[in-house]
């Protein structure tokens, strides 16, 4: 279910790439072969890019896409490293915590005072919520790893070791 | 209490984080957060963490690094660049070891229109490496060219690195883009040569073929086969080089080139084109996460007045700048073997970058030479990117075999970086030449 959920926003991500990749595409034709350039294309694509970046980050998570240092730690017994995992997602999901009340914070400001673009004058706070929805998809993800982390540390021995999340090679 | 206990703590916890396998971009933003609090108390803390993460994710310079990566995931799903290897080979095939050398030139062509140093090793391996071993050459030969003649990718433009570099220090990436290519073109050069000598002190190790033999009408019906990588590379490389578009616009005209290919001539099908969608975003996602915050990072770092006094620290010791540049990139080298480069790379810019140009170095040419450390870093064990896509492209392939056939060419990239430190106008003389763009 979460996993279906941050699929889908990934290829929503997908999908604003090539909306963004067609706008430009198009605005530089109009610019070059007749002169008249498609106002605000720079904007639309920015405000793309934000769904890119944050409605991405949790089938990242999900794929072990976001960058970890596993030197230390893949020397550690499989045990330590399990409750290790517990930490850091606790670690991570705090960040989480605190950047999606700060990022709601500014959406909701920009809301009320009617913040808007600067050439085109489009309202900031649809796109300045693509951030924390984001972000809380991703808050999910890590929560439900979290569950199967700690399942996995209290549970048999044999097991005890970290969940999820293969190397990155992208 | 005094700034530098500040920053040491902050910098200590951030080691902590990074090796108790909190991901790097928590880690960063973690850190700064702290500082920030710290420093800032919780308003302003907070303030600039939430600005941090709009500016940096809606910046339109940054849109070129989705659209370089969606385009390069667009070829190789539909397996466009591949014929180029065949193309290359009935013309270079005659050398010794020229399959090889067949491999590293495929790949500094493909780098014209791949901002990935994983996407050309993928595109040119998948053809290239089963050749190479059916045709029996040495196996740390076959993986090694490859793995090194992939990092071409970021060094000939377009290059996802070289964006990063350029909006995070405000250099022209249009320029770094120019400055990229006679060293990449040379590069290509000295893998080959390095390839050529191999095969002629072990020519067992390199057997020798037809396809240097083929005719020449053969060879130029090859060239027609390519003509779809020379389009994409007039498209993206000539219309930045005539200032006709910025980066991020050629970037959009390559993905849209690239899916006309792909869809006319190419093998792209829906789901490969989902696949591409899926890895454009995890990739994206992953570097712009670090990007924003490391940026929050370096927000503290730069309150603590870390960079002024790192270069009035340096400056006050008189050394030579070559030795300090030397020290440097000695350091540089060693945390290639720890930690993941790009990620180095985006955390360092904020404290390196002003200390080398306070120092008297072109933030340009610099710039170059950040990419020639990540190529490096690439081939480099333990976590160097490109060993583990040959791993994954050569099935039955070994970590050993792979990292000892790259460890050669990592002594050429040092070689490179030497020849930029004595001759800086092999990076500095084509952006002069380049007209203006229209930013």
């Amino acid at each position: 279910m979460i996993g279906r959920a941050s699929k889908a926003a990934s290829f929503l991500g997908g999908l604003a790439t090539l909306l963004m990749a067609g706008a430009i595409t198009s605005d530089v034709l109009l610019r070059y072969f007749l002169n008249s350039p498609l106002q605000g294309v720079d904007e639309i694509a920015g405000f793309l890019q934000v769904l890119v970046v944050f409605w991405g980050c949790a089938y990242a998570f999900q794929q072990g896409g976001h960058i970890r240092v596993d030197l230390v730690t893949s020397h550690l017994p499989g045990p330590v490293r399990a409750w290790l995992r517990v930490v850091t997602l606790l670690l991570g999901l705090g960040l989480l915590g605190v950047v999606c009340w700060v990022t709601i914070q500014s959406a909701l400001t920009a809301y009320r005072y009617q913040r808007v673009s600067v050439v085109m004058l489009y309202a900031l706070w649809p796109a300045m919520l693509l951030i924390p929805t984001g972000l809380a998809l991703m808050a999910v993800a890590m929560l439900a790893t979290l569950g199967r982390q700690v399942r996995a540390a209290l549970g048999p021995r044999a097991g005890r070791a970290e969940v999820g999340g293969q190397r990155d090679e992208a | 209490m005094s700034e530098a206990l500040v920053g040491t703590v902050l910098l200590a916890l951030l080691f902590l984080f990074f090796s108790m396998g909190l991901e790097i971009a928590f880690s960063l933003g973690l850190v700064g957060l702290l500082g920030l609090l710290w420093l800032k108390g919780w308003t302003i803390g907070l303030g600039v963490v939430g600005s941090v993460a709009w500016s940096n994710a809606s910046s339109f310079s940054f849109v070129a690094v989705p659209l370089f990566i969606f385009m390069s995931a667009i070829l190789l799903h539909a397996g466009i660049g591949q014929s180029l290897y065949a193309a290359v080979a009935r013309w270079v095939g005659f050398l010794p070891g020229g399959l090889a050398v067949a491999s590293v030139f495929a790949c500094a062509i493909f780098a014209a229109v791949s901002g990935s140093s994983v996407a050309t090793a993928a595109t040119i391996g998948m053809i290239a490496i089963p050749e190479m071993e059916r045709r029996g050459y040495h196996k740390p030969l076959i993986y090694g060219s490859l793995a090194a003649g992939g990092t071409i990718g970021i060094l000939i433009p377009p290059s996802v690195p070289m964006i990063i570099y350029g909006v995070m220090t405000e250099t022209s990436v249009g320029q770094l883009y120019m400055a990229g290519i006679l060293p990449g073109i040379l590069l290509g050069l000295l893998f080959a040569g390095y390839i050529i000598g191999y095969a002629l002190i072990y020519p067992d190790r390199a057997p020798g073929g037809a396809e240097g033999r083929a005719p020449l009408r053969e060879k130029l019906r090859s060239l027609v086969e390519v003509a779809p990588i020379v389009l994409l590379i007039v498209v993206v490389l000539g219309s930045m080089y005539f200032g006709i578009v910025t980066p991020s616009e050629a970037a959009a005209l390559g993905v849209a080139v690239s899916l006309l290919l792909a869809v006319t001539i190419g093998r792209l099908t829906w789901p490969g084109l989902v696949r591409a969608f899926h890895e454009t975003v995890r990739t994206t996602s992953m570097i712009m996460l670090i990007i924003i915050f490391a940026s929050v990072f370096s927000h503290v770092i730069a309150l603590l007045g870390t960079p002024r006094a790192l270069l009035g620290l340096v400056t006050g010791l008189n050394l030579a700048p070559w030795l300090v540049f030397t020290l440097i990139f000695a350091v540089l080298i060693l945390i290639a073997y720890a930690l993941e480069e790009l990620s180095v790379m985006i955390i360092m810019l904020p404290i390196l970058f002003p200390l080398v140009t306070g120092l008297g170095f072109d933030p340009v040419w610099f710039g170059i030479v950040m990419i020639v450390w990540l190529e490096m870093g690439f081939i480099t064990p333990p976590v160097g990117i490109n060993l583990f896509v040959i791993q994954g492209v050569a099935r039955g392939s070994t970590m050993r075999d792979i990292a000892v056939g790259a460890t050669p060419f990592v002594v050429i990239l040092i070689l490179l970086v030497v020849i930029l430190f004595l001759v800086p106008d092999l990076a500095l003389w084509l952006p002069r030449q380049m007209m203006a763009g229209p930013r």
